[in-house]
C-alpha cells in the first residue's frame, strides 16, 4: 500500500506542489506571475501553422502536473483579465452564463431537438 | 463548479469591483447571521454562509435557459437540509437529552393537552427539513412555471407582446430577487435550528 501511495505521489509529482515552477528565477523574471508560463519559450499556439502542429504537440510536456498547471494558468489569465481589473465589468458573469447555457444545450440536445414539434410544452 | 470559477481571488492590494462587492456582501451577511447564532459557535457560521452562496448561485443560474435547475428538485434540497438537520438533531439528542425532552412540552401548557403537545412538537421538529426543501423547490418551480406560461401566451398572442414583455421583465426581476431571498431563508432557518440544538 505504501509503495502504491509513493508511486502515485511520484506520478502526480506531489513534492513539487505549491512550489514555484522550475524555470522561474526571481532575479531575471521579477515578481511571480501565476498566469505566465516560465518554461522554455516556444511558438504561441495561435501562431502555429497546421503542418507544424504534430511537432509542436510532441515538444509539449505531458502528464498530470503540466496539465494541472496549464488549467491553473488559464484560470489565472482569465481572472487577471476579467475579474481583477480595478474597474471590471459584468463580462465574466455573462461569459459564465453563456458557457453554462451552451453546455446545458449540448448535454440535453437529444431531448430538446423534438421540442419544435410539440404542441404543448 | 461554476461558482468556484467566478469566486474572486485576492491578488492585488487594491481590490477589484468584484472583490469589493463580494467582501461587502459577505460582511453584511456575516453580521446578519451572527445575530442568530450564539457567540461561542460563531466559527460554524461559515457553513451557513457558504450554503447560502451555493444555493444562491444555483438559483440564479437556473433562471437562464438550458441551465439545469437543481434547486427546484426535492432530491437535491432534501439532501442538503436533511443531512444538516439530522446532524443537529443527533447532536441535540446525544448531548442534551433532557433539554430536548423538556422542549416537547411548552411552558404553561394545560395538563390535558400535554400528550398532544408532545406529538405536535415532535411532528413540527421532524417536518423541518421537509418544509425547508419543499419551500425552496416550490418557490423556484412556481417562478419558472409563470415565466414559461407567460412566454407561451406571448407566442400565441403576437399583438400582446409589448405588454407581456414588460410583465415578464418585472417577473424576471422578481425571480432574481427571489433566488437570493430563498437562499437566505434556507440558510438562516438552518442556522436557527443549529442554534436550538446546542
Amino acid at each position: 500500500m505504501e509503495q502504491l501511495c509513493n508511486k502515485f505521489a511520484e506520478l502526480i509529482k506531489f513534492d513539487s506542489w505549491g512550489c514555484y515552477p522550475k524555470g522561474y528565477d526571481r532575479a531575471t523574471h521579477g515578481p511571480y506571475d501565476p498566469s505566465r508560463y516560465y518554461g522554455k519559450p516556444d511558438t504561441p499556439f495561435s501562431q502555429v501553422k497546421i503542418r507544424d502542429l504534430p511537432d509542436w504537440f510532441a515538444r509539449r510536456e505531458k502528464g498530470f502536473k503540466p496539465f494541472a498547471s496549464l488549467i491553473s494558468r488559464a484560470h489565472w489569465r482569465w481572472q487577471m483579465r476579467y475579474m481583477h481589473p480595478k474597474r471590471g465589468t459584468a463580462a465574466p458573469l455573462w461569459q459564465l452564463i453563456f458557457a453554462g447555457m451552451t453546455v446545458g444545450y449540448i448535454a440535453n440536445y437529444a431531448r430538446l431537438r423534438g421540442h419544435r414539434h410539440y404542441k404543448y410544452h | 463548479m461554476m461558482s468556484i470559477i467566478i469566486f474572486p481571488l485576492n491578488y492585488w492590494l487594491i481590490p477589484s469591483r468584484f472583490n469589493l462587492l463580494f467582501n461587502k456582501f459577505i460582511f453584511i451577511l456575516f453580521n446578519e447571521f451572527s445575530m442568530s447564532i450564539k457567540k461561542k459557535n460563531i466559527n460554524n457560521l461559515m457553513i451557513f454562509l457558504s450554503l447560502m452562496f451555493f444555493i444562491m448561485f444555483m438559483n440564479f443560474f437556473s433562471l437562464f435557459p438550458y441551465i439545469f435547475s437543481s434547486t427546484s428538485h426535492l432530491l437535491f434540497n432534501l439532501s442538503l437540509s436533511l443531512s444538516l438537520w439530522l446532524s443537529f438533531f443527533i447532536y441535540l439528542i446525544y448531548n442534551f437529552p433532557i433539554n430536548f425532552l423538556k422542549h416537547l412540552v411548552p411552558l404553561n401548557s394545560p395538563k390535558p393537552l400535554m400528550n398532544f403537545m408532545v406529538i405536535i412538537e415532535l411532528i413540527s421538529l421532524i417536518i423541518r427539513p421537509w418544509t425547508l426543501s419543499i419551500r425552496l423547490s416550490s418557490n423556484l418551480i412556481s417562478g419558472h412555471l409563470i415565466l414559461i406560461l407567460l412566454s407561451n401566451f406571448m407566442m400565441n398572442w403576437i399583438s400582446i407582446i409589448p405588454i407581456s414583455m414588460m410583465i415578464q421583465n418585472m417577473l424576471l426581476i422578481l425571480e432574481i430577487s427571489m433566488s437570493m431571498i430563498q437562499a437566505y431563508v434556507f440558510s438562516i432557518l438552518l442556522s436557527l435550528y443549529f442554534n436550538e440544538s446546542n
